[in-house]
Order: structure tokens, then C-alpha cells, then sequence
């Protein structure tokens, strides 16, 4: 990894409001469990007098979902940037190669979305009953999300337009553990064709053996999906 | 240096071949030359080369080894300057270059004293977007030399450069050549490839049907001849004679004897016109 080039992504994001905004999204959200859920607990149980809270992890499990998404958009689309300025094609004639661009382009929202995870696993407590081993590893497939939409906006993306289209239709990914927490049993499986499905499924397992269960769909689904989207990124001649 | 054998080309998805069995060495050191037309084949001939392309047929050999075994430390001796400069634009000029610097595992060179070599070091804090083409192209131009590469693609080094700017980085080329980098360059530009190359490949339609040295294209196909303008009685007069024997032709020394010479002129064909005349193609489309 060239860990140097690092800290020219600051200088390419400070440019663009809006990247830098879907960088603030994972504050916003937790904002907005953190403050306004409670509220919403009351106004809704004075209200209606239905209470929500029994809801509360499956809505921050959602809201989780949707930080690698943020974070594999910020650098998708700086990638479309670089691919528009040619600076892809400069980049694979240095030693660093295609393949060694993609790695840093890879490593920064996966590490990001990473830590990110964590910190709103913790603070908003929808840890559950899973242990410290178990927080990694699904904090880690879950960030990975992030590398799906950042290479399929690499692999199909032309310009911004078709990469602002690819990410609104990625949102039907995120319909898979949404179908999952809404409808009962058995519709609740038809989104099953979403990783993040698995992925929710495994943060809410009670059990040891149907967390690591979920877990494994959730690995080999996101594995068979990188390894496509690479291949197909990599084959492109810029 | 390189060997280039039959080398054909299509891109993904076409039948036409863009490159047609082409043929050709480039022999360590020289600056050696592509000179066509817009759309013949000089890029792609240089993507395929500098390894962006890939799945051509034939064969291409670079310092023996054949370019589709090529490991990634090939590119850390390697410099490509591209035909439109790809910058980061957010980015300033230093930023740029230092960023690319980081690119390569081998020492690179002060990116001031590049900045400097193509006056642009008084705005190396600005930022590209603001920058004229001209001077992205110096940019990019400098960048490629940022890993002191012993083998140098340019493609169309001086296009969109003023006067003044075009000699310098003519001048930089000429530097390198003599510090011994082996130069492919490409151009439509008939005078930079005449100033430049050592030799030259005349490319028409993914074909190359002239390779020569510069100066045997010149002598071959213009006319040993010398023309001389004189003034005599108040008018301009004009005369061309052959250069063999010129010492002993005796009109030729009676006019520079008697009359007020204006100018003289060997009777070398312009590469424009042999590109013409062998390929019966304009060069500039």
C-alpha cells in the first residue's frame, strides 16, 4: 500500500461540498438515533401508544448499512474524477500499476467505514450479546459493502451521471435487510439476494452458530461479488 | 532497445485492425520518430509499447524481455508524457509531481529543479485548474521524467505550446538524447520531427511504409541541387545548379564573382513533401 498518497485524498475531497458532506453522513445518523429516536419513542407511544423500542437495534442496524455505502460513493466518485482527467491511464504506466491504485482507493473507504461501524456499534449499544471477535468480523463485511459500490462504479461507471444512477440503484441492497426486518416470516427471506440481508441476520443472531452462519454467506456473497466487479474494473483499458 | 515483430492491433469490440503487421526496431539512445496523420496509429502504437494495451498480436521485445512478461518495476525506467495532459486539477503543480513521485519505489528528481527546467516554478503552489493547456503540457511533460526514465514515450510533445515554449522542451529532448534516453516520439508535426528524431517511421493507416534515418529521407528524395538569388542589372534573378562538381561549374562561380548575391539555398525536400510524395497522404488532417 502507498500509505504517502494518503494525504492527497484530503486535498481532492476539500474541493468537492458535496463528497465532503457524504463523509458527515455517519455523524448525521448517529445523530438522529442518538436524539431523535428517543423522542420519537414518546411522541409515538403518546401518540398511538404503540411502542417503537423494541425497534431500536433493527433501525440502527439499518442506519449502520448505510455508511459503507456513503463511504464507497465519496471514493467512487473520486474515482470517476480521476478516470474523466486520464489520471488512472498515467497511474498504470508507474510502478504502482492499476492494481496498486485500486488497493489505496480500496483501503481508505474499507478503513473508514471500519471504524466508523465500530463507533456506532458501541455508542448507540447494538452490540447485542455478540463478543469483541464477533464486532470485527461483521464490522468488517459490512464495511466491504463499501468496496461493492466503489467497484461497480470503477467497473460500469463511464462518468458521473451513470455513477450517480449505479449508486441510487445500489440503494436495492439496502431493501434486503429493510424486507428482512419488516415482513414476517417466511416473506421475510425474499431479501435474501441482498448481502447486507445476511449481514443483519448474522448482527442479530442469538446464537454462536448462527452468527458465524450468517457471517460466512455474508463473506462468501461479498467475495464472489468483489472478485467479479475487480476483474471486470481491471479488464477496462484506463 | 526494442523489437517490435508483425505487430497487429484491434480494439476490444472492432474488426478493424488499427495496427496492420507493423515492423520496426528502436535502437538504444536515438530519438526515433512516428510521423502521420491524426488517426493512423502513432498513440495506439505507443499504448501497446508503454503496455496499456493489451492482446495485441505479433511481438514486442524491450531490452530482450518480451512486453507480455513484463514485471512492474519495467515502468520504474520507464516515462510516458501523454498526448492531453492528465493532471489531478484539484492538486497544485509541486503537489502533482510529488504525488506521482510517490508512485515509483526508485530515487526521483527534485520536482523544483523540473518545475524550473520548464519555467513554471513560480507557480508551482498554484492549483492546475488554473493552469493553461500550455502549461499542463509542460506539466505532464516534467512528470514523466520524474524517475529519470532511460526510455521515454512522448506523444506529440509540443502540440498546443507556443513558439517559445515548443523550443524549450525541444531543447529538454535534445538534453536527454544526449544523456542517452532512448525517445519515441510521436507527431504530426513535420519540423519537430525533422529537429528531433535520429530516425523516422512514416505511419498511414496502421502501416509504416517508410523507416529511415532523417537525414537519408532528405537526401533521397529531394534534388542535389543548389539554388542561388542575385541581383544583376536591378532584378532578382534566380538559378538552381547541381551540387556535384558545384566548385568547377563555371556560370556558378561567375555569379558569385560578379553579381550581389541575395540567398542561397541547398534543394533538400521538407518532410512534408516526401510524407506526400511516398504516401500520397497529406499530414495534416
Amino acid at each position: 500500500m502507498n500509505w504517502s498518497a494518503i494525504p492527497y485524498d484530503y486535498k481532492l475531497l476539500k474541493g468537492d461540498p458535496m463528497l465532503i458532506l457524504s463523509l458527515l453522513v455517519p455523524f448525521i445518523l448517529w445523530a438522529l438515533m442518538h436524539l431523535l429516536f428517543p423522542f420519537l419513542e414518546v411522541l409515538v407511544m403518546k401518540q398511538w401508544n404503540v411502542d417503537i423500542s423494541p425497534y431500536y437495534r433493527q433501525t440502527g442496524i439499518f442506519f449502520l448499512m448505510l455508511i459503507p455505502m456513503m463511504m464507497g460513493m465519496v471514493y467512487g466518485f473520486i474515482l470517476l474524477d480521476e478516470r474523466d482527467g486520464g489520471i488512472i491511464t498515467a497511474i498504470s504506466v508507474t510502478p504502482t500499476g492499476k492494481f496498486g491504485y485500486l488497493k489505496l482507493r480500496m483501503g481508505i473507504p474499507l478503513f473508514l467505514s471500519f471504524v466508523f461501524i465500530i463507533l456506532f456499534l458501541f455508542l448507540l449499544g447494538l452490540t447485542g450479546t455478540l463478543n469483541i471477535l464477533q464486532l470485527i468480523v461483521i464490522s468488517l463485511l459490512i464495511s466491504s459493502q463499501s468496496l461493492i459500490l466503489l467497484l461497480l462504479l470503477g467497473a460500469f461507471a463511464d462518468n458521473k451521471v451513470i455513477g450517480m444512477a449505479i449508486s441510487k440503484g445500489f440503494g436495492i441492497l439496502l431493501m434486503g435487510p429493510l424486507l428482512g426486518f419488516a415482513l414476517p416470516a417466511p416473506y421475510n427471506w425474499s431479501g435474501a439476494y441482498s448481502p447486507l440481508f445476511w449481514a443483519s441476520r448474522s448482527l442479530l443472531s442469538d446464537s454462536q452458530d448462527t452468527f458465524w452462519l450468517y457471517a460466512s454467506i455474508t463473506f462468501l456473497f461479498h467475495l464472489f461479488l468483489v472478485w467479479i466487479l475487480f476483474r471486470k474494473f481491471t479488464a477496462r483499458s484506463d | 532497445m526494442i523489437q517490435v515483430q508483425n505487430l497487429t492491433y484491434s480494439y476490444p469490440g472492432t474488426e478493424k485492425q488499427v495496427l496492420k503487421d507493423i515492423s520496426f526496431e528502436i535502437k538504444e539512445g536515438e530519438i526515433f520518430g512516428f510521423l502521420g496523420p491524426s488517426g493512423a496509429g502513432k498513440s495506439t502504437t505507443q499504448k501497446v509499447l508503454n503496455g496499456l494495451l493489451k492482446g495485441f498480436g505479433g511481438s514486442v521485445h524491450i531490452n530482450g524481455t518480451d512486453l507480455s512478461k513484463m514485471k512492474r518495476s519495467f515502468y520504474e525506467k520507464i516515462g510516458v508524457a501523454f498526448e492531453f495532459p492528465n493532471l489531478y486539477l484539484k492538486l497544485t503543480a509541486l503537489e502533482n509531481l510529488q504525488l506521482f513521485a510517490s508512485f515509483f519505489k526508485s530515487k526521483t528528481r527534485d520536482p523544483d529543479e523540473l518545475l524550473k527546467m520548464v519555467q513554471l516554478e513560480g507557480d508551482r503552489d498554484t492549483r492546475v485548474e488554473a493552469f493553461s493547456k500550455g502549461m499542463k503540457m509542460r506539466l505532464s511533460f516534467i512528470r514523466s521524467l520524474l524517475n529519470q526514465p532511460e526510455l521515454l514515450f512522448l506523444d506529440e510533445p509540443t502540440a498546443g505550446l507556443d513558439p517559445g515554449n515548443a523550443r524549450i522542451m525541444k531543447d529538454i529532448i535534445l538534453d536527454l538524447k544526449q544523456q542517452g534516453v532512448t525517445i519515441f516520439l510521436t507527431t504530426h508535426h513535420m519540423d519537430d520531427a525533422g529537429e528531433l528524431c535520429n530516425r523516422l517511421a512514416f505511419m498511414v493507416e496502421g502501416t509504416l511504409p517508410v523507416i529511415d534515418s532523417t537525414q537519408e529521407l532528405r537526401l533521397k528524395h529531394g534534388k542535389k541541387t543548389v539554388r542561388l538569388e542575385y541581383m544583376e542589372n536591378g532584378m532578382t534573378l534566380s538559378d538552381e545548379f547541381p551540387i556535384d562538381q558545384l566548385a568547377f561549374n563555371p556560370t556558378f562561380n561567375e555569379i558569385l564573382e560578379n553579381q550581389e548575391i541575395l540567398t542561397i539555398h541547398t534543394q533538400e525536400a521538407s518532410l512534408e513533401d516526401i510524407f506526400i510524395k511516398v504516401t500520397g497522404q497529406q499530414l495534416k488532417q
